[in-house]
């Protein structure tokens, strides 16, 4: 189970965002941490496709981004940074079992796995409630839920925690280290890192450290803030 | 604001009060769409068409405004000549075509907000829906300023749609769209009661 | 005036704006062809309805003539890029008005259940549209009210589903957002 990155070069209109970037993740834990602009959420969603190389590819266990968006996509779940960009169901339950069905699930399938995945966060009481008048950390267990409805191998996290408090922050880190999951962490908060088996530093589009980490954090912290 | 159509001169038109221009636009309308002398619709045209170089207005901004309607035009054109003949399809394509080239003429010679002004106070019959005069000039400003707003939440409601296995069809991304925008109003308007925008 | 009296009348007026905004946003989007319909769907018409059954008459209405207005000003924004006063003049120009006579009907018929959602989006965004356009048609370029309403027939099967679509995404939004109709 391996994510490739091979001389992969991002460019919006005559900005390189990110460029040349080769990398294989085969690791369980995995961050990319980098500041504003530095291309690490350009990297995120690249990886499901969200974002397709203006050169170079990428696949994930052996499936090109640009071939097998929606294969892909089964694969690798996204959370995104604010939880209300991305409920995109009108009740609870129909967003949770939104992914499911997408991907071609019948009625009742899609159901059962939006069930258990919301049994996960103890939402099950909340299913005909409209997704958008839950609470900010209850939007951001059904974000959860509905990626884990899909069931997929990897899931990558856009800043989980920017915009939360740091008990929450706290929470959702645990949480996340919980996943059976292959998880990979965009952030910049480095602290929550610890426990990771790899962490990569971006700079202005570029990997300029790879390591454990330690070391990878030591790095961001003396040369990059 | 600068994403609008005025193009900056010096002409006696754009030298012009905006509220004038849209009364003689008016007027204008009703005279030619009332005769059927189509030598009188010729001049008429012509001296459009020198407006249109008095104000130094280019003729590629000309196709600009007329070519949208071509085919619509020239469906009309024959449309008319099998119905009424070849005068009453040549009457109707010109008025139309003048009409449009005398609107997009005071469009092109008139200050976005300077037309914003006159605008505003031509709106002042819609005060029973509850618009006020100088609420209707913020209104049509703010309006312009949130559409890159509106067209980004609409761009992350495709994202998380894709992201999570649909297609990249915008339409059913209009619900959470929608709902999220409806949700940051409250936001927006909180900020600019906070900021002392109200009404007393 | 109260605080909270004042924020909800802003509140007010804000919606419209960002209403403006969205049917603004939707022309942008390119013509969508659909099957079987001779001319393409332009999203645009679709926020016009969603203003009437989002936002009810009152606020739809002015949602739609903040729209009219910022395109009156010169903003490029209508569907294929035009603005200015040129495009409040063609024969087709009377379908823009009549959009505010639409949005005030489905505003008034609006309702929270899907077929009665239909029918107002039908009656409004069909009937009450042409009813303001096709006589402006007929007067402009000198056809008849039968001849204009022909030739406005090209554009019924695109309303038609534009109708139905505005009725279910409108039902979506009420679910999800219950809030929307105070």
């Amino acid at each position: 189970m391996t994510i490739t990155f091979e001389h992969v070069t991002v460019r919006f209109e005559t900005q390189d965002v990110l460029r040349d970037v080769s990398l294989t993740f085969a690791e369980r834990r995995i961050g990319v941490i980098g500041n504003n602009g530095s291309g690490k959420s350009t990297l995120a969603r690249l990886i499901n496709g969200l974002v397709l190389p203006t050169s170079g590819r990428v696949s994930v266990d052996d499936l090109d981004t640009r071939k097998h968006g929606q294969e892909v996509r089964k694969r690798v779940g996204f959370v995104f940074q604010n939880p209300d960009a991305q409920i995109v169901m009108p009740t609870v339950a129909e967003d949770a079992a939104f992914g499911p069905r997408a991907h071609g699930l019948s009625v009742p399938e899609a159901a059962a796995r939006a069930d258990a995945a919301l049994a996960k966060f103890n939402l099950s009481g909340m299913k005909g409630r409209a997704a958008f008048s839950l609470s900010g950390g209850e939007k951001q267990s059904l974000a959860l839920a509905g990626v884990l409805a899909l069931d997929p191998a990897w899931i990558v996290f856009d800043e989980p925690t920017t915009m939360l408090d740091r008990k929450r922050a706290k929470l959702a880190m645990a949480t996340i280290a919980e996943l059976p999951q292959r998880v990979i962490v965009v952030t910049h908060h480095v602290e929550l890192l610890t426990g990771f088996e790899r962490v990569i530093v971006l700079n202005d589009g570029a990997v300029v450290c790879d390591d454990k980490p330690e070391l990878a954090i030591t790095y961001y912290n003396e040369t990059l803030t | 604001m600068s994403v609008g159509v005025y193009h900056p001169g010096q002409s006696p038109l754009h030298r012009l009060g905006p509220g004038t221009k849209l009364l003689m636009l008016a007027a204008f309308a009703v005279a030619v769409s009332l005769t059927d002398n189509i030598a009188l619709l010729l001049a008429i045209g012509v001296s459009v068409l020198v407006a249109w170089n008095i104000a130094g207005l280019t003729w590629p901004q000309l196709r600009q405004n007329v070519q949208p309607l071509t085919w619509m035009l020239l469906a009309l054109f024959g449309f008319q000549f099998v119905v009424a003949g070849f005068f009453s399809a040549l009457d109707t394509l010109l008025s139309l075509a003048t009409l449009v080239i005398a609107a997009a003429l005071i469009s092109h010679t008139t200050r976005t907000d300077d037309m914003l002004e006159a605008l505003t106070i031509g709106l002042c019959p819609f005060t029973r829906f509850g618009l006020k005069a100088e609420d209707a000039a913020f209104a049509l400003v703010f309006a312009v300023r949130l559409v890159p707003f509106v067209s980004a939440v609409g761009r992350e409601a495709i994202e998380a749609r894709l992201a999570r296995g649909a297609g990249r069809n915008p339409l059913p991304a209009l619900v959470p769209m929608v709902i999220r925008l409806m949700r940051e109003t409250d936001t927006l308007s909180e900020a600019l009661v906070a900021r002392g925008f109200g009404r007393s | 005036m109260s605080l909270i009296d004042q924020t909800l009348n802003v509140k007010g007026l804000v919606r419209c704006a960002m209403f403006a905004a969205l049917i603004a946003a939707l022309g942008l989007l390119p013509p969508i062809p659909v099957p079987v319909i001779p001319v393409p769907i332009t999203a645009q018409t679709l926020g016009v309805m969603l203003a009437g059954a989002v936002l009810g008459p009152k606020r739809g209405v002015l949602a739609v003539i903040i729209f009219l207005g910022v395109v009156l000003l010169g903003f490029p924004l209508l569907s294929g890029g035009r603005g200015g006063l040129g495009v409040f003049f063609g024969p087709s120009a009377g379908f823009l008005f009549g959009w505010i006579a639409g949005a005030y009907v489905i505003g008034l018929l609006g309702a929270s259940s899907l077929p009665r959602l239909i029918i107002a989006c039908g009656l409004g965004g069909i009937v009450a549209v042409y009813l303001v356009g096709v006589p402006w048609m007929a007067a402009v370029s000198d056809m008849s009210l039968s001849q204009a309403l022909l030739t406005s027939m090209v554009f019924l099967p695109g309303d038609a589903v534009k109708a139905i679509l505005a009725a279910i995404t409108a039902r979506a939004i009420q679910r999800g957002y219950p809030a929307i109709m105070t």
